[in-house]
């Protein structure tokens, strides 16, 4: 069954002006994200993947940063909305969670201050009844305690849960989760992500789940866009990736992951290399640090090629791919 | 007979946390009865979750605080009792790596500077009139030259972490406490820095205590590991054993968190 395209972005690029420069921070990116689906936009340091995820919630100065391209959510585009037709979006159609929970909720206000306000922000859409149900169906058992409770008081988990009940209540379109993993360990990650798969099934929302921990992105995600210097420069099914990986970014970041669960004795590194984002080159963008670079690498911007949705960024591909 | 290095007996310590109007004052068990040994290049890990007290337990086995009660040695002296220059001493010979290596070195210094002003404090201390050259340093922890003229921020966080290893291996210590070194560091690149941990102490045979919530960079450094809860080890032993079969069920629990 196909489902239905609820974002469709083509050809995105955000530049930012600083001292008389523009530097590109995402550039010429596509992608489609269908209702119910989670897709997974993996980036390292410097891949400027919270850029893309301001900009879909149109949180970008415009002052400090051109945007070109279309974001269409429902056929309408968001890059193109005013100030009111966004507020309209944002939280109701178009919610975020950011990582650090903690620092997320209002430190002033007791839990329930904020749901109240939130309740009041939404109007009919939801009820006291409505926003306990989703407290509770994302594991917050002590409803009346973690009401009086403030957000200090909280611990790293119950103060994530809390806050994706906020993202969710509304029941949104799409949700775009940041980095949901990122402060916790190996225990507590696991049981966020399921929840966030979780709350993807049971409210049928779309996820966008922008992290740099490919590891946290395979586990629930259904297709992932890797994201390197502001450029895709692969895509595809979490199968795809990791046994068909096409571009020597993702091959690598596949072995190093491979490496540090495995038991050999070294751990697969890629060399390093400068990863902050420069100004827009004519080249590939991951070529310094390659060790398949060959002479046009540093020459050629490669084109995202490939069939179906396994697409690659890359002159000398990996074998599988080619 | 492997040399005892660092003797811990039953340490507590505790601390107050809260206190203002939205907090209630609370002690929390940082420490709660904590006994190992760490012996000469050895490495041990001290694996746990958030807030399960290895920061606190690092920074006594440093010398950077001391427990509220229990002893804590280094080469069979106890270090409470260590005062003046037998107290500045002990900080050559016990070094620790911060996790957030940034807000531990003045920003507005370059980083060859910072280093040049340590090589320069460790030959007064230690008394030692050859110490390492900056270029013997910054190989040590494989820190590329261009970082020499380079500021703290600007550097990537590979190389912020290795500043922070060069800045402790010059001393070349008996000890180094890495407190998360891999943290914060993408997947791509963290290999590098567990395989540079791997080739100094092989090569200049230094101890580590390892503080991470990461497994898998412990596993492949770490000769020991100890896992810790709420301030208590639950579990301690050679790393192919807990790896294999962990006795504790927390062990057991967080080893399979391993995505």
């Amino acid at each position: 069954m196909r489902h239905k395209t609820i974002l469709k972005v083509c050809n995105l690029s955000v530049s930012k002006k600083s001292n008389g420069k523009t530097m590109k921070l995402v550039r010429n990116m596509d992608f489609q994200l269908e209702q119910g689906g989670i897709l997974g936009i993996v980036g390292e340091g410097g891949s400027g993947k919270e850029f893309l995820s301001e900009a879909l919630l149109g949180l970008l100065d415009s002052k400090e940063h051109v945007l070109s391209g279309e974001a269409l959510y429902l056929e309408k585009d968001i890059l193109s909305m005013n100030g009111q037709d966004l507020m309209k979006i944002r939280g109701r159609e178009i919610s975020r969670v950011s990582n650090d929970a903690v620092k997320a909720l209002n430190p002033h206000m007791t839990i329930g201050r904020q749901l109240d306000i939130l309740k009041k922000h939404y109007g009919s859409e939801c009820s006291r009844e409505s926003i306990d149900e989703v407290l509770g169906n994302l594991g917050i058992e002590d409803l009346k305690g973690i009401r009086k409770a403030h957000a200090s008081g909280l611990g790293e988990e119950l103060a994530y849960r809390i806050l994706l009940a906020m993202a969710v209540i509304s029941k949104p379109k799409i949700l775009i989760a940041e980095d949901p993993a990122f402060d916790f360990d190996g225990l507590k990650k696991k049981e966020i992500l399921v929840l966030l798969k979780k709350v993807s099934i049971d409210y049928r929302i779309s996820i966008i789940l922008v992290t740099g921990d490919f590891d946290a992105a395979r586990l629930v995600c259904d297709r992932i866009i890797i994201m390197y210097k502001g450029l895709i420069v692969e895509e595809g099914t979490v199968n795809q990736l990791i046994e068909n990986a096409g571009h020597p970014y993702s091959l690598g970041l596949v072995k190093s992951i491979e490496s540090a669960v495995g038991n050999s004795e070294e751990m697969y590194f890629l060399d390093g290399g400068d990863t902050r984002l420069d100004e827009a080159q004519r080249r590939c963008p991951f070529a310094e640090r390659c060790s398949r670079r060959k002479f046009y690498c540093m020459e050629e911007m490669p084109e995202l090629s490939g069939e179906g949705i396994h697409k690659v960024r890359c002159l000398n591909p990996v074998g599988g791919a080619e | 007979m492997m040399k005892t290095l660092i003797d811990a007996i039953c340490l507590k310590k505790e601390y107050i946390a809260g206190g203002g109007i939205l907090n209630p004052v609370e002690s929390i068990k940082a420490v709660d009865d904590v006994s190992f040994e760490i012996f000469e290049n050895e490495a041990l890990g001290l694996i746990g979750g958030r807030r399960s007290g290895k920061t606190a337990l690092g920074e006594i086995v440093a010398g950077l605080s001391l427990p509220d009660c229990g002893l804590i040695k280094f080469r069979g002296e106890d270090m409470a009792n260590m005062r003046g220059k037998r107290r500045r001493k002990l900080h050559g010979r016990v070094q620790i790596v911060f996790q957030e290596i940034a807000q531990h070195v003045d920003g507005r210094m370059r980083i060859g500077e910072i280093i040049e002003g340590s090589i320069a404090n460790c030959k007064k201390i230690q008394n030692n009139p050859k110490p390492l050259g900056i270029i013997e340093v910054m190989n040590l922890a494989g820190l590329d030259v261009h970082a020499y003229d380079c500021r703290i921020d600007e550097l990537d966080m590979l190389d912020v972490k290795r500043t922070g290893i060069a800045l402790a291996a010059l001393w070349r210590p008996d000890l180094i406490v890495l407190d998360e070194p891999a943290g914060k560091l993408d997947a791509s690149v963290r290999g590098h820095l567990v395989n540079t941990l791997k080739k100094l102490r092989k090569e200049h045979g230094m101890s580590y205590l390892f503080l991470s919530r990461d497994l898998n960079s412990a596993k492949k450094i770490c000769d020991r590991l100890a896992v810790i809860r709420d301030g208590r080890i639950v579990e301690i032993g050679q790393t192919e054993k807990i790896m294999e079969n962990p006795e504790s069920e927390y062990a057991r629990e967080f080893l399979a968190s391993i995505l």
